[in-house]
């Protein structure tokens, strides 16, 4: 399971940093040309024609930018293999010192919110269940509202609300919950719904069990397993939000990084941070997978297969 | 009371409808709505209906005499050009004159909000109808195909919708230097077309599993028309709904990219720069609060209609 994982992983790193330089030859002009202009370092093609295209040939040379579109591919994929991860073409500085600084804070973010969404999702969406009516229609209002609103939205109403808390990795953190979570209740209590309709409940209730136990026990016992599908797709969110959240709220991180990079058009950052954002989702639907499987053996395919057991 | 009104008693439904319906109708109208352009006018005698050139805003009212007379849009402001008869007032706070207030550089934020709803929803309808395209060619095609070619397409569908889309967006914008409305409407169409063709073909793996498919067989019917025919009808309700989900992925799409400065070009008005504007200048409320409002309306009334 273990080199399963391992080679999802792999897999993800490598198809995206392929991907990612296939569609950066789709951008108008020359990569030496972009590379230059990412730097700020072109003049006016109409003031400095001669300049302009010294530069961009010295910009080739230095970063390797020559060649076809299918050279340019192959160098960035055989980079990607022995996790070279290039030069940046703002600063020229390795790409693995541009990003360093904020993978730690951003990542750290990404696990809180997925504890924080599970957490508060699970007590939403079982607490809707136990109570039935109202408070299922109030989850369901709450879930449409949580899915609706856009994330920069919530950060400024949290700013508004705490204005000392600019630069706050908390607000942070609950800004980027807000959306998993409605998701986690929503399925939680959908799995909790299809517990209270199956002959399972009726035993448990028949033994004596109150309807809370049998929601709040047997229920998030049951639908714990079921919730690590959406482990890979709230970390992907929390990675992909990071870029505005952390602008909202003055945070460094890797976000941010990622949209500076986007708007200045620097294509190895931006290609480094994908295939670690793409590799991170990948891991964490392994993770999540193979915990599920020993929360829920019968998760396990071998262990539900027809033909177990017979002679 | 018929069984969707018992099981939707506040008729969130048909309110999401209307006010998506609306917001059509002010998005289309937008030019009529929101301009520093009269609709009508009458000066000198002569009657000028919806004029697109000539004098505009105060100019025109300078010029306009005792007997002459004019009807003005509702909000007579111009989103993108300042005409202000010499006094520019960025962000000023709500007034008579400028009824949500100011931007940063003094247009009526109001007027910006009317004409942002053109590119929001110009940006959600180009995106879910790029993805029903996408999704059915992928799901007629996997179909048609079975066996390899479809687990692959299929395969390559999970992997495509399994990106983060946010970030997806994001990385691929500035990957190929992608920019404006059509842009972003690419970018999410293209991972929600591979979501929807997902779906949509397990509707037509069980639609051609229902008896009255093989009737049809039996009766001659070609493969393409069984297609085409029996199980493409059957998924219209399916479609309807991704294709709103599209849409709702992309207005909030919109406002994320327009506060990081990666959706349309300015001058163009979004909602999403109303949104960035408001980070920029000490959160007035007159920038945030319209635009984040409109935006969760129209998102949520998106979602809801999704939903049966």
């Amino acid at each position: 399971m273990l080199v399963r994982g391992l080679g999802r992983v792999a897999l993800a790193w490598v198809l995206t940093y392929v991907l990612a330089c296939a569609l950066s030859e789709l951008a108008p002009g020359p990569p030496a040309e972009r590379a230059a202009r990412a730097a700020a370092r072109l003049p006016d093609e109409a003031r400095a024609p001669e300049a302009r295209r010294a530069i961009i040939a010295a910009v080739e040379r230095e970063l390797e930018l020559g060649g076809g579109a299918a050279a340019r591919i192959a160098r960035a994929t055989g980079r990607a293999l022995t996790l070279d991860l290039d030069r940046s073409w703002r600063d020229r500085r390795p790409v693995g010192e541009v990003i360093a600084p904020g993978l730690a804070a951003t990542g750290g973010r990404a696990l809180a919110v997925l504890a924080l969404a599970l957490a508060l999702g699970l007590a939403a969406g079982l607490g809707a269940a136990a109570g039935g009516g109202v408070r299922a229609g109030a989850l369901g209002l709450a879930v449409a509202l949580a899915l609706s609103l856009p994330t920069v939205w919530v950060c400024q109403l949290f700013l508004a609300a705490t204005p000392s808390a600019a630069g706050s990795s908390t607000l942070a953190v609950l800004a980027l919950a807000l959306a998993p979570a409605a998701v986690v209740a929503a399925h939680a209590r959908a799995a909790v719904d299809e517990l209270i309709a199956s002959p399972l409940a009726a035993a448990v209730l028949a033994r004596g069990a109150s309807r809370a136990r049998l929601v709040w026990i047997h229920g998030a016992r049951l639908s714990l397993p079921r919730l690590a599908p959406l482990a890979a797709s709230t970390v992907g969110f929390a990675l992909g939000a990071a870029a505005v959240v952390e602008r909202a709220l003055a945070l460094p991180g890797a976000g941010r990084t990622l949209a500076n990079a986007a708007a200045a058009g620097d294509v190895p950052v931006v290609t480094a941070l994908a295939a670690l954002a793409a590799a991170t989702v990948a891991a964490t639907a392994g993770v999540a997978h193979a915990l599920a499987r020993v929360a829920d053996p019968r998760l396990d395919d071998a262990s539900v297969r027809p033909d177990r057991g017979r002679a | 009371m018929s069984e969707v009104e018992s099981k939707d008693p506040l008729r969130t439904r048909r309110v999401a409808l209307a006010w998506l319906v609306a917001l059509a109708a002010l998005a289309l109208a937008a030019d009529c709505v929101a301009s520093d352009r009269p609709l009508v006018y009458a000066r000198g005698g002569d009657l000028h209906v919806l004029p697109g050139d000539g004098p505009r805003g105060d100019a025109l009212r300078a010029t306009l005499g005792p007997a002459d007379w004019a009807i003005w849009p509702p909000i007579a402001a111009d989103p993108i050009d300042v005409r202000t008869g010499g006094e520019l007032r960025p962000l000023a706070p709500p007034s008579p004159a400028h009824r949500l207030g100011t931007d940063d550089r003094g247009r009526d934020v109001a007027a910006r909000l009317v004409h942002g709803a053109r590119t929001s929803l110009t940006a959600a309808a180009i995106a879910a109808a790029l993805a029903t395209a996408l999704a059915l060619l992928l799901a007629l095609a996997a179909v048609r195909a079975g066996g390899t070619i479809e687990a692959a397409i299929l395969a390559l569908c999970d992997v495509l919708a399994a990106a983060p889309a946010l970030l997806a967006v994001i990385a691929i914008g500035g990957l190929t230097g992608a920019r404006g409305v059509a842009a972003l409407a690419l970018l999410v169409a293209i991972p929600r077309g591979a979501d929807t063709a997902r779906v949509v073909a397990a509707s037509f793996a069980s639609t051609l599993a229902e008896p009255f498919v093989a009737a049809s067989r039996a009766a001659g019917a070609s493969p393409a028309r069984i297609l085409l025919r029996h199980a493409l009808p059957h998924a219209t309700s399916t479609i309807a709904a991704a294709a709103a989900i599209t849409a709702a992925t992309t207005i909030l799409a919109e406002a994320a990219l327009g506060f990081l400065g990666l959706g349309a070009p300015p001058p163009t008005p979004s909602w999403g720069e109303l949104l960035a504007q408001a980070s920029q200048h000490e959160l007035r409320w007159w920038l945030g609060v319209p635009a984040g409002l409109v935006t969760t309306f129209t998102a949520a009334a998106f979602l809801r209609v999704s939903r049966r």
